[in-house]
């Protein structure tokens, strides 16, 4: 509940979120799917004004030959049932979303671009799998030039601009795993972009939970590529709740280049590459118990995309011969 | 600001606050079906269908529906015309308490709209966001399919009710007489057959079509809103309490705190009177003793301006040394909770021992020492939350007689009526409690949370006031399933006899203990007896610590002391290299025998209320009539496919990461001997034939109501539809000592068939009067009273004649009864269980449950019971744990922190009734408590099968699973060297 809220906005052009989020005397922020915001137990007094984002038209998975891209208001159960989200990249972002949040009902609310903004807050899989496709994050705000909008604008009237020194937007592009550290507090998460793997790839997301649909006590999300039997790329990471995604760098590159089907070599690789994961303990599991599963976990997920790429590079391979 | 929403097809235009919840809106315009139940949209009781998609309405602003379309389940179909989800929720008993029952529709609506054919998987899934703690969902996923295939144009069978052993009808009286030239068959069956038979349940109408019909489902004028404030700290003095500011702020009408109210001990424990349980809670004190322990309460125009105000009260705190494990609370120097002299009725308050209960038969050392083997074993069981979906809440207000009105959740209407007079200091006949339906309650609403505050708060501002807890409020200050720490010693001959058993039992009772006499008594009663041996040791103490106060929970802990015999039992069984059931077959109970523990139950309370004590001689000599446990644990065994599964297990194929096993574990379940369980019926005939019945057991979901109407149907020769049931007022309905398990029921069960029978007596009078034939030539069925020589009179007849005719007189009757215990309920659990050796993740596969449960009124009731307590049983065993930090706070405050099953965890179950032989025409048991009890035992036992290791610690978590494998292999490793 925001006991103080004062003002609700409905806006239909990403300019004018921005003009609002950004003015300094009335705390605005951004409301997406709200089951965060409003789910709080310690809610924030501080908030005085919301901007409602569902008309901005973000809500949209499309495709091109950059990739694919998803609109950050698009949510997380359209994310799980979309049949582009299904076949791209083995179903490894639907799946994450379906995870995401074990309740169809907040899945039905629940957006991307506020699972991106909450990071570790939204207990989320999908930030897993984000993080191991080098997901990019389209971000929109003020540019260098500043209009000083004092006495209103004739296109929107309707805004409360007193005062309001407005910088107009700038777009730009992060990589998923710099959002948290860079994003600013202004920014407003416009889609994500994610590139098409090469030939010859796989995928597996593997996950542990209390319970068939709890939260993630730990995910690991692998993409691999494989040619001519050797990996191509290895890509793995670690989340779960409460935790950011980690990706696994020593694994990565002590696997590429190597002969896939050698066990031995993965299982050697993971047990020193997660020397580097220090994951954090609360009460539903305990660093120990995530170092030990993540460990399985990551063999397993990697044996499971190194086996679908394996496969998928001998078919291609067939096909191009 | 101005919002025009488009609710069930009708376009409102309201005024609402920026910041109002949807939920709140939905529910101030009349839309009772969205219920209050999570704060954070995890448990779907607020579901609403937002463009036709679901979606929880309790985290979501009023604005962000606005342009959209709103449906809630009054739009779905009426009483008139049900929607085919509606009338495949009733059919398929997939309504118990209703509370989750309108957003469980909606999700399902909205499912068939968009796939007409869903799989039973997809239908699991759009259920995983709507919570049910009364059902197991099995019945609401099969509900969903037969909607699906009505929808599709497709013929459905009849409902499936579950097997049954040889089931008979004690209370039959017999066909109706044929006339001559009818034929008998399915179709003519008649009507007044209702025992045993899947009847509907009553109020199921209501729940479906979302009627308001749970204790917040009203709004008063100048309603005040309260809310409570707690304290941070797990022990403190309050050395100053400032409530000016609070007091000052705009639409502020009362504060209270511990300086406006008399210091009366009590116990919240809602037990007949004179309660056993220790008085040692204070309505508001100035010395708290958990964190989210009552400091003071607020009413105020509205729940925001209360939740501000509560802010502006200035505390200041004298943090005390704290203790949270009873081990280190009974050591000397430990932080002491209740010092006060005031408080009465506890055991030992200088070593923190709230109850201490001992039993003792036999020699038990020297069978000990001449034990050819000892099996020592200690099982540690958390602290868990009951989480009915309906939080507590309470409404009073002064009537237009000035008397106080008390509307609640309550479980126990009496007891709130006499506990509610103590501390307001008002004469019970000037309050009168209605408590309408509970929405779930396994014995958290047995204490009175919520009435008392709420009580003065209208004594002190002459408005009616509503309190209700939040869910992070039923997390921190409710009352708690308390953790037990057990320990078992067995002295056996090698041939698998026991000699000799000790269970020394060790219950956190948290800071208050009102039930810390039943709950010391609990894990013992029903769980010991079930292997009688010559010696015999049973100690238990309840001890209080700076954490929640702890409750019932389907039971007083039987599930505790059954989670540590069965698991023991399977230990003793590996220790001798036999199979776990023989080893059971050879100790087991068996008709005859005299019950060992009921002298126990009768100990305890002569401690605790030596006045009420029963006499010696009623409960020695109780000897066991009925025991089914050799049929059901013979089912078990067969569905589960034992053997062979059995050979497949005991963690044998070390070397896949997939491993399985099958686990059984026995369960008994015998109510706490009360002295004085008491219940009452009153039963009247109305103009054209219909009947009402008035009762005060509140309907939690455990289906009472359709029993006993089903009851007073068969008696009465009529439908149970026709029974129209009165919810509980201490008013006008008669008394009763609820709400003690389902052996309330099984008291109000006697005194219904009992108020029947003499309505019945007076019906066939006044019809001999009418008809010139005497009263026992008569015959009563179908509605039709006839005579041998053809005469009949229909009911509405009768009663208009009997009402109005000659020597008018009204058709009515009371009738009571009262009993120390009904028989006791026997089961057999079989899990089996999945475990993933890299994980420690479990799934369960195939839960086959069977019980001895006596004579079966509604099958599909029973099994909706037993149902939703396998669903508990395997979610605790699983899941469930209450977690605090190191100064009490208590972290897990949501239903994302802690989980309890959802439609996708639950396991296919098979069910088998068994039914008594006829011989007790009474024979009716409880059948709610004894499902929960067995779950965990035999998951464990089933873990231990298919990972060679032993579990003694719940819940098996994935971590928990994995260590004990890890210890195991260090452990073999070891030996191997």
């Amino acid at each position: 509940m925001l006991s103080n809220l004062l003002e609700y906005h409905w806006v239909e052009d990403v300019d004018d979120a921005l003009i609002l989020l950004s003015r300094p005397d009335i705390k605005t922020v951004p409301l997406a799917g709200g089951t965060y915001l409003l789910g709080q137990n310690d809610e924030d007094e501080s908030i005085q004004a919301v901007v409602d984002l569902r008309d901005l038209g973000l809500a949209y998975i499309s495709e091109d030959q950059r990739g694919i891209r998803i609109g950050s208001m698009t949510t997380l159960q359209s994310m799980a049932e979309a049949p582009l989200l299904k076949s791209f990249l083995g179903g490894l972002l639907a799946q994450a979303a379906q995870y995401s949040a074990p309740s169809p009902l907040i899945r039905n609310a629940a957006t991307l671009g506020g699972t991106l903004a909450l990071g570790a807050s939204a207990q989320a899989d999908l930030l897993t799998a984000l993080a191991v496709v080098d997901a990019e994050v389209v971000l929109r705000s003020g540019q260098k030039t500043q209009v000083d909008l004092r006495g209103g604008t004739p296109e929107r009237p309707g805004l409360a601009l007193s005062g309001v020194t407005y910088k107009g937007k700038q777009e730009r592009r992060l990589p998923y795993h710099r959002l948290s550290l860079e994003r600013r507090p202004q920014e407003l998460i416009i889609e994500v972009q994610i590139a098409p793997p090469g030939r010859g790839w796989g995928t597996a997301l593997e996950r542990v939970g209390r319970s068939a649909v709890d939260t993630a006590l730990l995910t690991a999300a692998a993409l691999v590529e494989v040619e001519n039997g050797r990996y191509r790329s290895v890509r793995l990471a670690l989340g779960g709740v409460n935790m950011e995604p980690q990706r696994l760098p020593t694994i990565e590159r002590r696997l590429e280049g190597q002969p896939v089907q050698d066990l031995r070599l993965l299982a050697a690789a993971v047990q020193a590459g997660l020397t580097d994961f220090r994951p954090p303990a609360d009460f539903r599991a305990s660093q120990g118990y995530r170092r030990v599963c993540g460990a399985n976990l990551a063999y397993r997920a990697l044996e499971e995309a190194a086996n679908i790429a394996r496969w998928r590079d001998i078919t291609s391979s067939e096909g191009r011969a | 600001m101005e919002l025009e929403l488009r609710i069930n097809g009708v376009i409102k235009s309201l005024d609402v606050a920026p910041n109002e919840l949807l939920l709140n809106v939905l529910r101030r315009e009349g839309y009772y079906s969205v219920k209050h139940g999570c704060d954070h949209g995890h448990c779907g009781a607020c579901t609403v269908l937002i463009d036709g998609q679901p979606r929880p309405s309790c985290v979501m602003l009023a604005m962000q529906a606005a342009g959209a379309t709103v449906t809630t389940v009054e739009g779905l179909g009426s009483f008139r015309r049900l929607h085919p989800l509606q009338e495949t929720f009733i059919d398929a008993g997939a309504v118990h308490c209703g509370f989750c029952t309108p957003g469980m529709l909606l999700s399902a609506y909205a499912l068939l709209q968009r796939n007409p054919n869903p799989s039973e998987e997809e239908i699991r899934d759009a259920l995983a966001g709507n919570l049910c703690r009364c059902t197991g969902y099995n019945r609401i996923v099969q509900a969903v399919q037969r909607a699906a295939a009505l929808l599709r144009g497709e013929d459905i069978e009849p409902i499936s009710i579950p097997d049954s052993g040889s089931r008979t009808r004690p209370w039959d009286l017999g066909p109706a007489p044929l006339e001559p030239g009818e034929q008998t068959s399915e179709e003519a069956q008649p009507v007044h057959a209702m025992m045993g038979r899947p009847e509907r349940q009553v109020d199921a109408i209501k729940l479906v079509t979302g009627k308001p019909a749970f204790a917040d489902d009203c709004h008063l004028p100048g309603l005040l809103y309260a809310r409570l404030l707690t304290s941070p700290y797990a022990h403190a003095i309050i050395r100053e309490i400032d409530t000016t500011e609070a007091r000052a702020l705009p639409g502020v009408h009362a504060v209270l705190t511990y300086k406006d109210i008399p210091r009366i001990p009590y116990t919240s424990a809602g037990q007949p009177w004179p309660e056993p349980g220790p008085h040692d809670q204070y309505c508001l004190d100035h010395i708290v003793r958990y964190v989210g322990d009552r400091v003071a309460v607020v009413a105020a125009e509205t729940a925001e301006i209360a939740e501000q105000a509560l802010k502006l009260i200035k505390v200041d705190y004298e943090p005390l040394p704290a203790v949270f494990d009873p081990r280190q609370a009974l050591e000397p120097g430990a932080p002491q909770l209740h010092p006060e002299p005031e408080s009465y009725g506890i055991y030992d308050a200088n070593r923190n021992i709230a109850a201490h209960v001992q039993f003792e038969q036999g020699n038990v050392e020297r069978a000990f020492a001449g034990a050819e083997l000892i099996v020592e074993g200690e099982y540690v069981l958390p602290q868990i939350q009951q989480v009915a979906l309906e939080n507590h809440v309470a409404i009073t207000y002064w009537d237009e007689d000035n008397r106080l009105v008390v509307r609640t959740s309550s479980e126990a209407p009496y007891h709130v009526r006499r506990l509610v007079a103590a501390l307001t200091g008002l004469a019970p006949r000037w309050i009168r409690v209605i408590a309408p339906r509970v929405g779930g309650g396994f014995g958290a609403k047995r204490d009175l949370l919520v009435e008392d505050l709420c009580a003065l708060l209208t004594l002190a501002t002459d408005r009616p006031v509503r309190l209700e807890y939040s869910r992070a409020d039923e997390f921190r200050s409710s009352r708690v399933a308390p953790s037990h720490i057990i320990r078992l010693k067995t002295g056996l001959r090698r041939d698998g006899t026991i000699l000799a058993n000790q269970m020394l039992v060790l219950v956190n009772a948290g800071a208050y203990g009102g039930q810390a006499v039943p709950l010391s008594v609990g894990s013992g009663l029903n769980s010991l007896p079930l292997y009688p041996c010559p010696s015999l040791r049973y100690s238990a103490q309840a001890v209080y610590t700076n954490l929640p106060p702890a409750g019932a929970f389907r039971s007083n802990g039987a599930w505790a002391g059954l989670f540590a015999l069965e698991s023991h039992m399977d230990e003793i069984a590996r220790r001798l290299g036999m199979d776990p059931l023989t080893v059971r077959r050879k100790n087991w109970l068996k008709e005859g025998e005299i019950l060992p523990f009921l002298p126990l139950a009768q100990a305890a309370y002569q401690f605790a209320t030596p006045q009420a004590a029963l006499a010696p001689t009623q409960l020695a000599e109780t000897r066991l009539t009925h025991c089914g446990l050799s049929h059901c644990l013979q089912v078990v065994e067969e569905q589960l496919n034992w053997r062979e599964k059995r050979r497949q297990g005991q963690g044998q194929n070390q070397s896949g990461r997939i491993q399985r096993g099958v686990g059984i574990a026995l369960a008994m379940h015998l109510p706490i001997p009360r002295p004085s369980l008491l219940s009452s019926a009153t039963l009247k005939l109305n103009e054209d034939g219909s009947f009402n019945l008035l009762i005060s057991l509140p309907e939690n979901g455990n289906g009472s109501h359709t029993i006993f109407a089903q009851i007073a149907a068969e008696v009465l020769g009529v439908r149970p539809e026709d029974i129209f049931i009165h919810p509980p007022d201490t008013d006008s309905t008669p008394f009763d000592t609820s709400s003690d398990s389902s052996s309330s029921l099984y008291a109000c069960v006697h005194a219904v068939r009992q108020a029947a029978a003499q309505v019945r007596q007076q019906l066939l009078s006044v019809a001999a009067r009418l008809l010139n034939v005497p009263a026992e030539s008569l015959t009563l069925a179908d509605y039709v009273i006839r005579a041998p020589g053809g005469q009949s009179l229909n009911l509405s007849q009768l009663a208009l004649q009997a009402l109005y005719g000659e020597q008018p007189r009204p058709i009515s009757a009371t009738a009571s009864w009262s009993a120390t215990c009904s028989a006791p309920t026997f089961a057999a659990q079989g899990v089996e269980v999945e475990v993933d050796t890299a994980t420690g993740a479990m799934h369960v596969i195939k839960v086959v449950s069977a019980i001895d449960g006596g004579h079966i009124v509604n099958p599909v009731l029973a099994e909706g019971q037993i149902e939703s307590g396998i669903a508990q049983g395997l979610s605790y065993g699983l899941c469930e744990e209450m977690v605090y930090d190191q100064q009490g706070n208590p972290l897990t405050t949501n239903l994302n922190d802690y989980r309890i099953f959802s439609a996708r965890d639950m396991p296919e179950t098979s069910i088998v009734l068994m039914e008594g032989d006829g011989a007790d025409p009474l024979d009716i048991r409880d059948i709610g408590e004894i499902a929960i009890a067995a779950a965990a035992p035999a998951l464990a036992n089933a873990v231990a099968d298919a990972l060679g290791v032993r579990l003694r610690q719940l819940p098996l978590t994935p971590e928990r699973v994995l260590h004990a494998l890890y210890v195991a292999r260090q452990q073999a490793a070891r030996a191997a060297t």
